[in-house]
């Protein structure tokens, strides 16, 4: 059974979150197959990096996301 | 005007709206708005959540087992109401994440992350629904309650031939 140390629990749940984020951003989007892609991308990134053990891999990866979902959010707003 | 209105709602995409059960008319304060002098226009289209909708645990069953279905990694056939995600579905967090934000787009709601965490199977997630919007008339009378009223009502009849 693999033990999780706290920090890796607090770092699991804020990697749900910005999955969480990702989600609800990506309802928004109009297009289906638009959104269908950029939801199996977000999938496909999220199990690569799935077995990370190190935190501060972890960290990055969780900061990449972030921005990635930043520029989505943008790119949404010019689009609209 | 109740077109626009549903074309308004509509025009997000997402799955299935609640059914309009009742037939009176959305309770819109029609707003006077002044473009220039010569031209008044009623505009009486403010898009309003369907809060007359009348919630039922039938119509929030179809409506979760349906987006369940309509999951892509969840196998149709193999759906019951109590078939546990993790276990007889095989779904991760990641899946129960999405399945959450595909439930709060469908029901206009938050759910939080500790909630969540407690959806194992779909009969969880209607139950938290059903709380949600109060409804209870799914849920059967205590037995208890039942052997109460049987003892009150001979204890009555005894008093009654008395």
């Amino acid at each position: 059974m693999k033990q999780l140390s706290l920090k890796h629990f607090i770092i699991r749940s804020q990697a749900i979150a910005l999955y969480r984020d990702i989600m609800r951003t990506l309802l928004k989007i109009q297009d289906q197959d638009y959104r269908k892609e950029m939801r199996d991308w977000a999938r496909i990134e999220f199990n690569r990096h799935r077995t990370l053990k190190d935190l501060g891999e972890i960290r990055t990866q969780i900061a990449l996301g972030r921005r990635n979902l930043n520029e989505l959010k943008l790119s949404m707003q010019m689009a609209s | 005007m109740l077109s626009t209105t549903i074309r308004l709602l509509m025009r997000s995409g997402t799955l299935i709206r609640p059914i309009i059960t009742t037939v009176r008319p959305l309770s819109i304060k029609p707003t006077l708005i002044n473009f220039n002098e010569k031209r008044k226009t009623l505009i009486n289209e403010i898009p309003r959540r369907w809060s007359h909708v009348h919630y039922t645990y039938p119509m929030i069953e179809s409506r979760v087992m349906l987006l369940l279905r309509l999951f892509d990694k969840i196998d149709p056939n193999s759906l019951k109401l109590d078939s546990k995600f993790v276990q007889d579905l095989g779904l991760d967090s990641l899946d129960i994440v999405e399945i959450t934000a595909a439930l709060e787009d469908e029901f206009w709601t938050e759910i939080a992350d500790v909630d969540s965490d407690h959806f194992l199977t779909p009969r969880h997630i209607i139950q938290y629904l059903c709380d949600k919007y109060d409804i209870y008339e799914h849920i059967e009378a205590v037995s208890a309650g039942k052997e109460y009223l049987e003892e009150a009502k001979a204890a009555a009849d005894r008093a009654h031939h008395h």
